[in-house]
């Protein structure tokens, strides 16, 4: 996710460049009347929110209206250089009000827009009228002063960067464009044009912007991050990181200015594709433990979609904490901003610890959700194709569980048929329309490569999608990628996705040989997932009766419960209830359990009825695991086994505050 | 008539059927896709939507029957399936994309799925007696499947109708209420159209047209049936709309309603299903206002309600609860500031009100309203500004500061102390708070306790007779309720700790939810709250945060709208106008929906009711103007017919002309017409034809309409039937 390169240093350096302007302008005319508003000076307004103690003398107290434009964009800068936002916005408005002819403090505004707020299209409209006003009042470019030069340069910057975070990479480019035919030069450049020609897919160009910046002393920091990421993309990994150190050491040794949290993210980015995820760990981890990584939301995002690789979900929740904790400093943002991505992820954590219905729900809200992309390195396509499948697979195990829960009424049970056709066909629906997403938008699935950076896949269950394809295709497809691929840990991924994919077209035999091969192959720990998943997929070939299928389900049970209900498989266990109690027995094998009394080293089932005939109680003992014990009572036999289900098979966690 | 002349005759009728269903189902189609994308083109899906209906039309009319249909429609599926899988084995290197043929293949299926759909219904339409009354089960099944979110009271469900709603500056319950009111009539409209009564039948190759007493009935009960539409809808809207329309505007959303009528309640206990993400307004901060204490919430009050009348807390009046303004939100105001109270901070905030309110509010008490210049009427119902003293003090503060105000007399202390008369109130403060010392962690005690015991729902569903305590069945039965119950609770129980308490109205907002100082508040914000009264410091809300929530009903804040409302503020157009934006791209939502310039429509709408009035007076007068009598015989048989079609009196398909001058009352185009033919036909040559003939024939077919009554002449002549006949092209 090469992504946070621009989100860091060009903030400062643009509010930087835009105060010094404001306030080297607003000075000299200060200068010019030093005994303006002496007499409104003396007025006081108890409610003026700008009489802050101690910045009396800078700001001036008194009455705004009686204030010209001039102290008020003085005064709106300043608030805005010591973070009293709101303050700063209401004086620039108040100055606009007096002299809306005045470029500078649509420039202001503009960038309090674009940097502090994130409205992208009040931003656009600031900037472009401050465009307007300034060739209105100096004429057309070329401008043969210095200093007209320079602020024509920042409203060019400007106009990029907004149509940058609005989606629109041509036209950043044609702005940058303009800069360099008029002549115009700044260290930022070369970092922000080679940003956007990465955007329009232009890398060799990219490449040589930032190779070329490097060599003409452009911002370094920057630069080589935009080098990095460049080279993670042109394949040359090992470049890519040797560039990076280069770039974090360039930001931790401008010490508290500077953003070292951009370039950890990207090497650790870079790390997970190599599939040395300790590395890539802890890169994330330092980066949100930075100042200026914890307010982006990708590298808890990164962080969150390892954990959830390796299926360590409490860790992925703890990460997404973190941010929401960070952001939430922030009082100009709101969490909107990154809500579809924060969604995605956390309707995952969801979907595998069996909280299937709010997963489904913060799907449809990541589905909904608005995000900007101009800023990172994922485009809307990736998000939707990504929450398009989550849905559809959450729908999917909906389903599974629905077919083993016992309905307690009629009327439950008319429902439960209803959800699970509508739920099949929303999921049929949305698979297939996911299919047609990544041949189409995605160019014949460019995200295939595991781990690609810019993917919102969750690649370790991605084989359940491709299986969808036809068999020519989809096979011609992994022979291309295994010959582009180097890396060995990837293969086993190919592999599984193939054996799916002949699991779909009757081609079961070989297909089991390969899941075989690809257990034996994922990695501990660190291939969790894929090989939960994947086991899953075996089991379907299994005698329910057979010592295979009890180690396999259980093996999956005491690593990741949910999972097993998830997609429909049934749990072995020894039913140990006096047979007058058949109705209770009836509903135990019509939940997720498979009476396996017969068997050695399967849970124990005791239980029915309770003396005082109040209702049922049900334990389930566990002489391998007994974490996994768990007793649970009810009024009714069906809900007894409910409930049991639920305790045994949906992890109760506290992942954030819900939709 | 023969067989193949009765087809021939009937086939317009057909076609028109055909053509009508294929644009119903097109509409669907577009109704559709904006609901669920449904990935291939519009243009591919529609024109087979179309297909479907023209195919299955045609082979209607063959002696294909229902087995032979299905069977085609099964074998071209087969022969789609079987191309695409030929193409995977022979055509593997064609193109250097892997997934061309899964691409196409999937959208032909998509375009096969709709095709299978619309000739299947297409089918049956012409063949089942019953299909309409299949069709019309089928409307109302999709009709209540996208709308059944609504039974909850998401009414922004599906999200078009939260689009649409803002386009057309209505809120969502008015625009359920207009899609309703237009999918009745649409079909109402349809059934006539469609029904066996009316349509044109096919047998085999014969199309048959109904009989037209048949006709005429049907005409009759659509007729009767809209005017029974429009009866419904005016009952609906009277009964039924307005009263839930008064709870959607806030009456009492969330349970919190909005009067403050002396010994009167706002409050609801029963249910707070009335809320919902109707945006009620906008606030505005213009300053920071980082000494919140109760960061990120923000509690803007409205109301207050201090006095207990036996049954629940209600409105004290002006005599109490002097801190409050209790203004209309059109109207100014201003206070005395307190100036004995402690670490407060002036802080000023805009409103921009999107739903109508009874009073104004804001943060803790403002000290002055003022009245804003609303930059967009049609948008906001009314502006202010509000300037409050707002808290500022640590929480950590407060701890020990003792309760009251020591200027209170003893009248007013007693009114904030006024004790519920069950003393299990009583009983479970004292148990709750047994181990807190000072006033304020007591109350914190029972905030706390009701925040670990009490389940949030918004339908409790308690069962409480007039006169009972609706507060007991929460506090000592399942601890099932909502704002309004835990507010209550604590004020009950904290009056027995000698706290001074009352329960303030407004909204509850969240600041992260903010963007740039700007909160979008909605109806599902609407808020009640136990307040206690801290020397020194003055009314400090003591909210329950309960920890298990059974259902709520908070939403995302749709920051489409924020931005949108946002973009709407100062500094307005005339600083920034549009034009400077005018060729930028992703200034517009992608997803937002198109509306047409309501100037224009207008503007489109009156001039094609001027060309309709040109029209008919052309038809009727246009006689008038020629000088040549032969174009003055022809325009005057046309205005002279063309009146008669008003008045429902028209030429029959294969009737000559004198035929039907002979069916004229009093065979008033029987001179006419014989000079219309002698002129084109006959012996008297055009140029022979004198302008004395024609005035006479014309004032002897003018006088005969006299003769009919005068309510049917004027009926006749607001009549358009004789403007279409005319712009249809067809003889008179």
């Amino acid at each position: 996710m090469v992504g946070v390169i621009l989100c860091a240093r060009w903030k400062f350096m643009a509010l930087l460049v835009t105060v010094g302007l404001v306030l080297s302008t607003a000075s000299a005319a200060k200068a010019q009347s030093p005994s303006e508003n002496t007499d409104s000076q003396q007025m006081f307004d108890p409610f003026d929110p700008f009489d802050i103690w101690g910045t009396e003398e800078l700001l001036g107290s008194g009455d705004d209206s009686a204030k010209s434009a001039e102290d008020l964009l003085r005064e709106g800068t300043l608030l805005l250089e010591t973070e009293h936002l709101l303050d700063a916005r209401t004086k620039l408005l108040k100055a606009l009000k007096k002299q809306p002819e005045d470029f500078r403090i649509h420039l202001m505004l503009s960038s309090y827009y674009l940097v502090h707020v994130g409205h992208y299209r009040l931003a656009m409209k600031y900037i472009k009228r401050a465009e307007e006003l300034f060739e209105k009042q100096y004429g057309p470019p070329p401008y043969g002063r210095k200093d007209l030069q320079y602020q024509h340069g920042n409203i060019l910057y400007y106009i990029s960067q907004t149509r940058l975070n609005l989606d629109n990479y041509q036209g950043a480019l044609d702005a940058l464009d303009q800069f360099s035919n008029l002549g115009y030069y700044n260290d930022w450049y070369p970092g922000s044009r080679a940003w956007i020609l990465m955007k329009l897919g232009n890398i060799k160009e990219a490449i040589r912007v930032a190779r070329l910046g490097i060599i003409s002393g452009a911002e370094p920091g920057r630069t080589l991050n935009m080098l990095g990421i460049l080279l993670s993309m042109n394949d040359q990994p090992q470049e890519s990181i040797e560039v990076f150190k280069k770039a974090i050491a360039s930001e931790f040794a401008l010490g508290s200015s500077g953003q070292p949290a951009t370039p950890l993210n990207n090497v650790g980015e870079v790390y997970r594709e190599l599939f040395q995820e300790d590395t890539a760990e802890s890169s994330f981890l330092r980066a949100t433990s930075l100042k200026d990584g914890c307010e982006h939301v990708l590298p808890a995002l990164n962080l969150t979609l390892l954990y959830i690789e390796q299926m360590r979900y409490e860790a992925a929740i703890s990460a997404l904490d973190g941010f929401a904790r960070c952001i939430a400093q922030y009082p100009l943002r709101n969490s909107e901003e990154h809500a579809a991505l924060v969604n995605l992820a956390r309707g995952r954590i969801d979907l595998h610890t069996g909280n299937v219905d709010r997963a489904i729900q913060r799907f449809e809200s990541a589905l909904e959700g608005t995000q900007w992309f101009g800023k990172i390195g994922t485009n809307q396509n990736d998000l939707m194709v990504g929450a398009t499948i989550s849905l559809a697979q959450a729908l999917d195990r909906k389903n599974n569980i629905l077919r083993t829960h016992r309905p307690l009424t009629w009327s439950e049970w008319v429902s439960f048929k209803r959800d699970i056709a509508s739920n099949e066909v929303r999921s049929w629906w949305l698979m297939r329309r996911a299919r047609q997403m990544l041949a189409s938008e995605l160019n014949d699935i460019e995200d295939l490569i595991i781990r690609n950076t810019d993917s919102l896949l969750e690649y370790p269950t991605l084989g359940e999608v491709l299986a969808g394809y036809s068999k020519g295709s989809l096979r011609r497809r992994l022979l291309y990628q295994r010959e582009l691929d180097k890396r060995a840990p990837a293969m086993t991924y190919y592999d599984a996705y193939e054996a799916e994919g002949k699991l779909g077209w009757f081609s079961k035999r070989e297909a089991n040989a390969m899941l075989d091969s690809v257990i034996q192959r994922a990695r501990p720990k660190t291939d969790d997932l894929l090989r939960t998943h994947v086991s899953l997929r075996r089991m379907q070939s299994l005698d329910a009766s057979s010592d295979v299928y009890r180690d396999t389900a259980y093996r999956i049970f005491y690593t990741a419960p949910a999972e097993l209900r998830n997609y429909g498989f049934k749990l072995p266990i020894a039913i140990d209830i006096a047979e007058k109690n058949s109705a209770l027995k009836n509903a135990i094998v019509g939940g997720p359990f498979l009476d396996a009394s017969q068997q050695s080293n399967v849970c124990v089932l005791t239980g029915g009825p309770k003396s005082d005939n109040s209702g049922y109680a049900l334990r389930l003992s566990c002489p391998g695991n007994t974490a996994r014990n768990r007793s649970v009572e009810a009024s009714d036999y069906n809900d007894v086994v409910n409930k049991l289900s639920d305790a045994l098979f949906r992890e109760e966690i506290k992942n954030g505050s819900g939709t | 008539m023969s067989v193949s002349q009765h087809t021939r005759q009937h086939i317009p009728f057909f076609g028109a059927v055909i053509s009508f269903r294929a644009f119903w189902f097109i509409l669907s189609l577009v109704g559709l896709n904006a609901i669920v994308p449904l990935g291939t083109p519009l243009a591919y899906t529609a024109t087979t939507a179309a297909l479907g209906v023209f195919v299955a039309s045609f082979v209607a009319r063959t002696r294909l029957n229902s087995w032979g249909f299905f069977g085609l429609m099964s074998a071209l599926w087969l022969a789609s399936g079987a191309l695409f899988w030929l193409a995977d084995l022979l055509l593997a290197d064609f193109s250097n994309r892997f997934f061309l043929n899964d691409t196409v293949e999937l959208h032909t299926t998509t375009c096969l799925l709709v095709m299978s759909f619309t000739s299947l219904m297409t089918w049956i339409f012409w063949r089942v007696r019953f299909a309409v009354t299949l069709e019309m089960l089928l409307f109302v099944a999709a009709a209540v499947l996208i709308f059944a979110a609504h039974r909850d009271f998401h009414l922004d469900r599906p999200k078009i109708i939260n689009s649409l709603a803002w386009r057309l500056h209505v809120n969502h319950l008015t625009m359920l209420f207009i899609i309703g009111g237009v999918l009745l009539a649409a079909a109402i409209c349809y059934l006539l159209i469609a029904s066996y009564a009316i349509r044109p039948r096919v047998d085999h190759a014969q199309i048959q047209r109904a009989s037209s007493t048949s006709r005429a009935r049907a005409w009759s009960l659509t007729l009767l049936a809209l005017a029974l539409q429009a009866g419904l809808v005016f009952l609906i809207q009277r009964v039924v709309y307005n009263h839930f329309n008064q709870i959607m505007l806030a009456r009492v959303a969330n349970g919190v309603g909005m009067g403050s009528e002396q010994g009167v309640s706002p409050l609801s206990f029963q249910s707070a299903l009335g809320s919902s993400n109707q945006p009620a307004g906008l606030v505005r901060l213009e300053g920071d206002y980082a000494e919140n204490p109760f960061t990120p919430m923000l509690y803007l009050r409205e109301s207050a309600l201090s006095a207990f009348n036996g049954r629940e807390m209600v409105f004290a009046g002006r005599a109490y609860d002097t801190d409050l303004p209790v203004v209309k939100p059109q109207e100014s105001f201003t206070g005395k500031e307190d100036s004995e109270l402690q670490s407060r901070t002036p802080v000023v905030q805009s409103f921009y009100l999107l739903a109508d309110h009874d009073n104004s509010f804001a943060l803790d008490y403002p000290v002055s309203i003022v009245q804003l210049k609303n930059p967009k009427p049609g948008r906001f119902r009314s502006t202010y500004r509000a300037y409050s003293i707002a808290p500022a003090f640590k929480p950590s503060e407060i701890s020990t500061l003792p309760v009251g105000d020591p200027r209170w007399s003893a009248e007013i202390r007693q009114h904030y102390l006024t004790l519920h008369p069950d003393k299990r109130y009583a009983d479970l403060a004292a148990e709750v708070a047994k181990d807190f010392g000072s006033p304020v962690e007591k109350v914190r005690a029972l905030t706390d306790y009701l925040s670990r015991t009490a389940i949030y729902t918004l339908t409790p569903n308690h069962t409480v007779q007039q006169g009972e305590d609706p507060v007991a069945p929460f506090l000592f039965g399942d601890h099932r309720g909502y704002c309004v119950h835990f507010a209550h609770a604590i004020v009950y129980m904290a009056r027995s700790l000698n706290i001074p308490t009352r329960i303030a109205t407004g909204y509850l907002t969240d600041l992260s939810q903010a963007k740039d100082g700007h909160v979008l508040l909605r109806m599902s914000d609407r808020h009640a709250w136990a307040e206690a009264y801290i020397t020194g410091i003055g009314w400090v809300p003591f909210d329950v945060q309960p920890d298990q929530v059974e259902s709520h009903a908070d939403t995302q804040v749709d920051a489409k709208l924020l931005e949108e409302l946002m973009g709407i503020l100062e500094p307005g157009e005339e600083i920034l106008p549009p034009e400077s934006t005018r060729d930028e791209a992703g200034m517009t939502d992608p997803d937002d929906i198109w509306m047409p310039d309501m100037q224009h429509l207008t503007a489109a709408l009156y001039s094609i009711l001027a060309a309709f009035v040109l029209l008919k007076l052309l038809l009727m007068f246009g006689w008038i103007l020629p000088v040549k009598p032969v174009t003055k015989l022809r325009w005057g048989y046309v205005s002279l017919a063309s009146r008669f079609h008003d008045l429902g009196i028209s030429r029959a398909f294969g009737e000559t002309r004198s035929e039907f001058a002979a069916r004229t009352p009093d065979h008033a185009l029987d001179e006419i017409t014989k000079l219309l033919i002698h002129a084109t036909y006959g012996r008297k040559r055009a140029k022979e034809l004198s302008s004395e003939d024609v005035r006479s024939a014309l004032s002897r077919g003018f006088s005969s309409l006299k003769a009919l009554p005068r309510w049917r002449r004027l009926l006749a002549i607001v009549n358009p039937a004789s403007i279409f006949k005319f712009l249809g092209g067809r003889t008179w």
